[in-house]
């Protein structure tokens, strides 16, 4: 069963291997200061995961119940909680893997020093660095599989998957992640300011005639939030294996 | 080229089941001498390949052989042709054949067609009389 | 259990329900092993449904099913007694011949790729390019050979040789039969082709109005079956023995297709035998006349 997964998706393992090495050379020559490319780099970074889970997520299972080869494998001899169970592991392994990599090449580039004076925990730098990226690799491909296994062709699939994994990706990180843990509300004099590399929440508010109301969460925070959002992830990731089961194994063929 | 010793044809529309067919094609080709005594008939699946029927049917035509006396099979070697089916020797036929073939042409030129030529012979093989209409 | 007293299928009210529709129905029958066993009935009736039911790639909403023995279930044992091919036979496209053989020969515990490439060698069939550039008649083939090659007990096709030319038909068909006599493969075939089938199959299923009309063997059927011919009467004048299949009235005269079950005594009937195609498409007109509300009671005044 390896071998065929190997077989089959061959062609799409070496080009997004090909893919990661065009990004390494861009990288390589692009000069640190350019903040265009920087911008750019970043949001290409951001759309990774989504593109995993678009390109080989969502066709994995799906074109093959559109070509009916599902049939084939599960006829000559493999059972369909076997097929399910490889190509979810391969999947997993593989998403992890490129997510992982891509991360390393961009902080290796030490995107965190030149993320435009934004906090580490806001928006954007937080999506690109430490595991996250692993996450949510992980949560697209998982979730381009389930959806796949459910409508069984891969265009609704694909623009399923897209839909889904944006909306969820910006409940979380707009909704859910500021309350992550509960937010610090200090009163800071002019002369302090914003704690260093702090993610501010809201917009200051005068108090009195020398402080600032500042509501935001410290930088020390921010192993602990790439922990709890990757928690969340991995969840509805486990929550989208399961529905993949029951859409390959126990709903008839 | 096949590489057995004879080949078969069936004519599915004829009426005459197909294990029949396949036995009379073979009791021919031992009258006309293509077969001789001691000669391997082809396998069953070598028949099954080249006409693509049930194995059952080429089974079925071997055992009526087999109990007509002319093949005699051994188990995991083949079937044989034990003896020559009972009549005259093939130049005995083709003379025969000769004598038949000018029947017909005078049957014919004295104003019978071929289905009363048909009617008449199988009325004859079945041992009836027959009337002639003049 | 003795392994030659296994049936190849036994089923008992076997149905599939989709929503509120049946697409079949009260399914009984069994067919032992060693049989070339035709599946025959009109477009939608369950044929597929039925070899799904069977193969295991969908469960029952009613009775039972035991495929040689054993209920179908996703276990690598039943999956490796059984091949399958369905109707627009599934080829992984890019790939080849040959690398389906290898893929083929790390699924299966029981293969064998020598005979499957012999196959393909003696047809010229080309191994090493995509099936995508293969004809629908080489695309079979290569099918069949991967079903061939694991080795099953019981071969169930559907519909296979609907896309192919009489030659290729042929070749399938001796490609087929070659391998039922060299290892005793059970069958079973559902086709339209009755003249095909009938050359190769000794067993008959035949399914109309989403049941069974006919399981047994084929002589058998032909031997239930007569043609009568005779004045004109009423349908309902006739013995109640016979199982009037089809009847076609005209002013002077009365053609029956009857199921008996004895010799039949009337002497002003015309007895002869009965072709099965023609057995075969008086139980689809049956199924039709159903279909099309007209409720014809066979057997009874018209």
């Amino acid at each position: 069963m390896n071998y065929l997964v190997w077989r089959l998706h061959r062609n799409q393992l070496l080009t997004a291997g090909g893919a990661l090495i065009v990004l390494t050379v861009v990288l390589l020559i692009l000069p640190k200061s350019d903040d265009h490319a920087i911008e750019a780099i970043v949001y290409v970074t951001i759309v990774v995961p989504l593109l995993l889970g678009l390109f080989w997520g969502a066709p994995l299972l799906a074109k093959e119940f559109e070509d009916g080869t599902n049939g084939l494998a599960w006829t000559q001899g493999v059972t369909r909680r076997r097929w399910l169970r490889s190509n979810l592991m391969w999947a997993i392994l593989a998403a992890t893997m490129w997510g992982a990599a891509v991360t390393a090449v961009v902080t290796w580039w030490s995107l965190s020093e030149v993320s435009l004076g934004r906090s580490r925990l806001g928006p954007g730098p937080f999506d690109i660095q430490g595991i996250v990226p692993v996450a949510y690799s992980v949560f697209a491909v998982v979730l381009g599989i389930a959806v796949g296994s459910m409508f069984r062709r891969v265009l609704p699939a694909m623009a399923t998957t897209l839909a889904a994994f944006v909306a969820v990706r910006v409940v979380i990180a707009v909704l859910v992640r500021p309350h992550f843990m509960s937010p610090v509300s200090r009163v800071v004099s002019l002369v302090q300011g914003l704690p260093a590399g702090a993610w501010l929440l809201s917009n200051p508010t005068s108090v009195g005639s020398n402080g600032t109301l500042l509501t935001y969460q410290p930088v020390n925070r921010f192993w602990a939030f790439q922990g709890i959002e990757t928690g969340v992830f991995v969840v509805l990731a486990a929550g989208l294996v399961a529905l993949a089961y029951r859409m390959v194994v126990t709903r008839d063929a | 080229m096949l590489r057995q010793s004879i080949s078969f044809q069936l004519n599915p529309d004829s009426g005459v089941p197909a294990y029949l067919q396949l036995a009379q094609q073979v009791k021919q080709a031992i009258r006309m001498g293509i077969l001789d005594v001691g000669d391997k008939l082809p396998t069953v699946k070598e028949v099954v390949a080249e006409v693509a029927i049930n194995p059952n049917t080429v089974m079925k035509a071997y055992w009526q052989l087999e109990h007509e006396g002319l093949v005699e099979g051994h188990q995991g070697v083949g079937t044989f042709v034990s003896r020559r089916p009972s009549g005259p020797p093939p130049d005995t036929q083709a003379r025969l054949a000769r004598r038949l073939e000018r029947w017909v042409q005078s049957a014919r030129s004295e104003g019978l067609n071929d289905e009363s030529i048909e009617a008449m012979l199988r009325a004859t093989l079945s041992g009836s009389r027959v009337e002639r209409t003049a | 259990m003795n392994v030659r007293d296994v049936l190849a299928i036994h089923t008992t009210g076997l149905g599939k329900r989709y929503g509120s529709s049946w697409a079949l129905q009260d399914f009984s029958a069994s067919v032992p092993r060693g049989h070339v066993t035709a599946l025959v009935g009109p477009n939608g009736v369950g044929k597929t449904t039925l070899l799904k039911l069977l193969v295991g790639l969908c469960a029952p909403s009613a009775g039972e099913a035991e495929v040689l023995g054993r209920v179908p279930q996703q276990s690598e044992e039943f999956l490796a007694s059984i091949g399958y091919l369905a109707q627009d036979v599934p080829l992984y496209k890019q790939l080849s011949a040959d690398d389906h053989l290898e893929i083929g020969a790390r699924l299966n515990r029981d293969w064998d790729a020598t005979a499957a490439r012999a196959r393909l060698a003696a047809l010229r069939i080309p191994t090493n390019r995509p099936v995508a550039t293969l004809s629908g008649g080489q695309r079979a083939q290569v099918g069949l050979s991967l079903v061939l090659a694991k080795r099953p007990q019981l071969l169930l096709l559907d519909e296979p040789m609907a896309a192919l030319d009489p030659l290729a038909r042929r070749e399938f068909l001796a490609s087929l039969t070659a391998a039922v006599a060299d290892e005793g493969l059970s069958v079973v075939v559902s086709s339209h082709l009755l003249h095909d089938l009938e050359r190769v199959c000794d067993h008959l299923i035949l399914l109309a109005a989403s049941r069974t009309q006919l399981c047994g063997d084929i002589d058998e059927v032909l031997a239930e079956h007569r043609t009568l011919v005779g004045p004109r009467r009423a349908v309902n004048e006739i013995e109640p023995r016979l199982t009037v299949v089809k009847a076609t009235q005209t002013p002077r005269q009365t053609r029956l297709l009857v199921r008996v079950d004895g010799p039949v005594l009337d002497p002003s009937w015309e007895v002869t035998e009965v072709g099965l195609e023609d057995i075969v498409l008086a139980y689809m007109e049956q199924d039709e006349e159903l279909a099309n509300g007209q409720l014809v009671e066979i057997g009874h005044a018209q």
